[in-house]
């Protein structure tokens, strides 16, 4: 039955491809991008939930 | 301080509401899960009561903790941490709570249908039309109500977790949608638009995302806001937050195909499934790392405080089961594990840990916070802590033991090549014992989550409500300030651009892969022999869908040599184009059905569905005594009739009007040929022909046999002829 379906859909083996390189593709330029930035360049956004209330949670740490 | 700062409050309110509906629903919907693992134990407990009965209580089980446990601390969480990640009050009070009230009231909606038979089958989407309608309507207030409290926020910078509540809001909107389109026949019942092969490409796509972007993406968001608050220090790495949110929410749309695998699915279909599943570890441990690793320095705090204990079991937990999860992708080890009590316990490792737990630690963490106290008893945490723990272990591990113990017994076969337990009770009675466990960590589970209620309970109680809690934060003041910024960052300040990106990626897995089996007709061969249901079977097949059959009984046969020893020849596609909504099941208690039809005489079926021990000693399916006393529904078959035909199965036009007269003619033989053999009443109770049981019988006896080309279920039906006419059957290339 699988032969019938991958004959009945033309080139079928191009989808999982087309994906997989799309994928790979946002994948690599995303992490590249990422490596150029540097570590510290989401500092101040990495912080937000911290600075979002003046009480902090472990007050007897402070 | 600028003198340009406003002032504005968090309404606490509405995060306390969330908060109580969490504790009740939960507590409710552990409950209702104990009391149907009981039944598996005693299979009498409670009696024979249709509305709590195991088949139809599994979808209020489900349902109650999957929408309205962890939907509520969804809720909780987001509430709670986006007006304070943004700055600002929610957009609107007044959304904020007809969202409450009408997510409550499609909650209530379902434990009032569900009970009564009233259900879709379609697994974790099983509440009815109009219910659809009102999810989709009260999903939307929440949309808006959240997106605008964005749109006006004081902080320009979106954090993480806000992302993974936006591809929440924005996936779950279209997996519910498309899930969803299905034609009413009357108020209460609808059929969907697809059928066999595709339905359930289009459920297990839903099904498996309803996992991802309500179960997982929210929690994850919960998860990046309450571990740095709890252990008072940033995310172990932002950068990494970005490759695990786009990298989750990009493959996650594509691996609902493992859940069909060695189905009748393509194989395509299959292979795209598996190997997405497969990449999915990389960002789910990527995000369960970058958890843990926020605690590195932080970790005698662990051992102090109960929020972090519960967040480090959760994420630890969802650490095992996105390992579990690609794992059982593979089609080797799914070809074992599936349809074996393994799975339940695969998920409830995720429920009781990754969502209880962070859900837990969420109450713990707030309730003292919005009420200006302390946490009553941080040693009743504790206790509730390992109770939690402990109960999830006993629950996991006895499922894991007996879901494979079972599932090789399947499959044993002995050296003279016949299967070793041909009778599949054997194989259900082999592993009540483990059954028995499990209750028992479920009741360890629901202890420790009384506790924990009467603990958060207290906590309220001690302090005073904040009702709006007041905050100030400058506005800001140049929106088109950072231009020059990375294009990342620029993104992370723009959020209607996030979130039609965000539509975006998950829309190329979703086309990609459903498109072409949606569309393709020829995706589906169809068998000539392969005919649309009698009236008769129509009404079986919906009593059959009402019981909820499907939540133990598959109709889907492998293509193994264990599946077709025992069952008979494996499923194909193109049985299943007029089976709306598709039936496979997606867990064997009972056997599977698919072959049943011709299998026992009709008589064997009167005994079997009025008491299972009496053909069947020692079987833990409940008794169906009802079907012999409630009446049929005929006044409504006209309306399915036609609610079938518009969705594509070729009945004539006109046949509702005749149909009645086929349901009858039929049912009267059934009746009839019962009479003949003897079984014209049992144990006192006369068998009529208008009665249940004769409809349930004829569409167990036509499951399955249209492929053998042997019996016309229609020739015999007065109105054979003009159906006959009717069919288009194609032919298989």
């Amino acid at each position: 039955m699988y032969k019938n379906v991958l004959r009945a859909i033309e080139d079928i083996g191009i989808y999982p491809s087309i994906s997989l390189i799309l994928f790979f593709t946002f994948f690599v330029i995303m992490v590249i991008y990422l490596i150029k930035k540097g570590k510290h360049h989401w500092d101040d956004a990495a912080r937000l939930p911290l600075d979002d209330d003046k009480m902090n949670y472990n007050q007897s740490e402070q | 301080m600028s003198s340009t700062l406003e002032t504005f409050h968090y309404d606490n309110e509405i995060v306390r509401k969330f908060g109580i509906a969490t504790l009740l629903w939960g507590l409710i919907g552990f409950i209702v899960g104990l009391t149907i693992a009981l039944k598996l134990i005693y299979p009498d407990f409670l009696g024979f009561i249709p509305e709590l009965s195991y088949g139809r209580l599994r979808p209020l089980h489900t349902n109650a903790v999957i929408f309205a446990f962890a939907g509520n601390a969804i809720f909780y969480g987001v509430y709670y941490s986006l007006p304070r990640l943004c700055k600002a009050s929610m957009w609107s009070e007044k959304l904020s709570s007809l969202h409450f009230w009408g997510w409550q009231s499609i909650i209530v909606s379902a434990v009032l249908t569900l009970p009564f038979g009233i259900n879709t089958s379609k697994e974790y989407a099983e509440l009815e039309w109009p219910i659809d309608i009102a999810i989709a309507l009260i999903w939307v207030v929440f949309g808006i109500n959240m997106i605008m409290t964005i749109i006006k926020r004081r902080e320009k910078h979106l954090y993480v977790a806000i992302w993974f509540y936006l591809a929440t809001f924005v996936t779950v909107a279209v997996l519910h949608i498309v899930n969803s389109f299905e034609m009413p026949a009357t108020l209460l019942k609808s059929y969907p638009v697809y059928a066999g092969v595709q339905d359930a490409l289009v459920q297990w796509w839903y099904g498996h995302n309803a996992v991802a972007f309500f179960l997982t993406t929210p929690f994850l968001g919960i998860m990046y806001y309450f571990i740095p608050k709890a252990a008072n220090r940033p995310i172990f790495s932002y950068r990494l937050s970005i490759v695990h949110f786009w990298s989750l929410i990009f493959i996650y749309i594509w691996a609902g195909p493992h859940h069909l695998l060695y189905t009748a699915l393509p194989g395509w279909a299959q292979a795209l499934g598996t190997v997405f599943s497969l990449m999915l570890i990389a960002p789910s441990w990527g995000g369960m790392l970058n958890g843990l690793l926020t605690l590195r320095g932080a970790w005698d705090k662990v051992r102090e405080d109960p929020v972090l204990k519960f967040l480090v079991v959760g994420v630890t937990a969802y650490g095992m089961v996105t390992f579990e999860g690609p794992m059982l992708s593979i089609a080797n080890v799914n070809a074992i594990a599936h349809y074996s009590d393994y799975i339940v316990g695969h998920v409830h490792n995720g429920a009781l840990l990754w969502n209880g737990g962070l859900t837990f630690a969420m109450l713990y963490y707030i309730t003292p916070k919005i009420y200006k106290t302390k946490l009553y008893s941080v040693k009743l945490a504790n206790v509730h802590f390992w109770f939690a723990t402990m109960g999830a272990v006993f629950y996991v591990i006895p499922l894991y033991w007996g879901g494979i113990t079972q599932s090789l017994m399947w499959k044993q076969f002995t050296t003279e090549g016949l299967l070793q337990y041909p009778n599949f009770l054997e194989t259900v009675t082999q592993i009540i014992p483990m059954y028995a466990l499990r209750a028992v960590g479920g009741t360890l589970f629901i202890i420790g989550a009384a506790i924990g209620s009467y603990n958060i309970y207290k906590t309220s109680r001690q302090g005073s409500l904040e009702a709006a809690e007041v905050d100030e934060a400058q506005p800001i003041i140049n929106p088109a300030e950072g231009h020059k910024e990375s294009w990342h960052r620029r993104l992370e300040s723009r959020p209607l651009q996030m979130t039609v990106l965000v539509l975006v990626v998950i829309l190329i897995g979703g086309i990609v892969e459903y498109v072409p089996t949606a569309l393709v007709k020829s995706n589906v061969p169809t068998i000539a022999s392969v005919k649309p249901y009698t009236p008769l079977e129509i009404e079986g097949r919906d009593i059959y869908i009402s019981e909820g059959c499907n939540n133990c009984h598959s109709q889907m046969i492998r293509p193994f040599r264990s599946e077709t020893e025992r069952y008979g020849e494996y499923s194909k596609a193109g049985e299943f184009v007029y089976d709306h909504p598709h039936l496979w099941g997606s867990k064997r208690t009972g056997p599977d059905l698919h072959r049943i039809g011709g299998k026992y005489p009709d008589s064997w079926h009167v005994r079997h569905m009025y008491d299972p021990t009496s053909t069947s000693p020692g079987s833990i399916m409940p008794a169906y005594p009802w079907l012999f006393t409630q009446d049929m529904d005929k006044e409504t078959i006209p309306n399915r009739i036609n609610a079938l035909r518009s969705v594509g199965v070729p009945y004539v036009e006109g046949y509702e009007d005749i149909a009645v007269r086929d349901l009858e003619a039929q049912a009267e033989a059934i009746t009839q040929s019962l009479k003949d053999n003897g079984f014209d009443q049992i144990d006192g109770i006369q068998i009529t022909s208008d009665k249940e049981i004769i409809a349930i019988i004829a569409y167990m006896q036509r499951l399955g046999i249209d492929i053998k080309g042997e019996e016309n279920p229609w020739e015999n039906l007065p109105s054979s002829d003009r159906i006959q006419a009717n069919f288009k059957p194609q032919q298989e290339d």
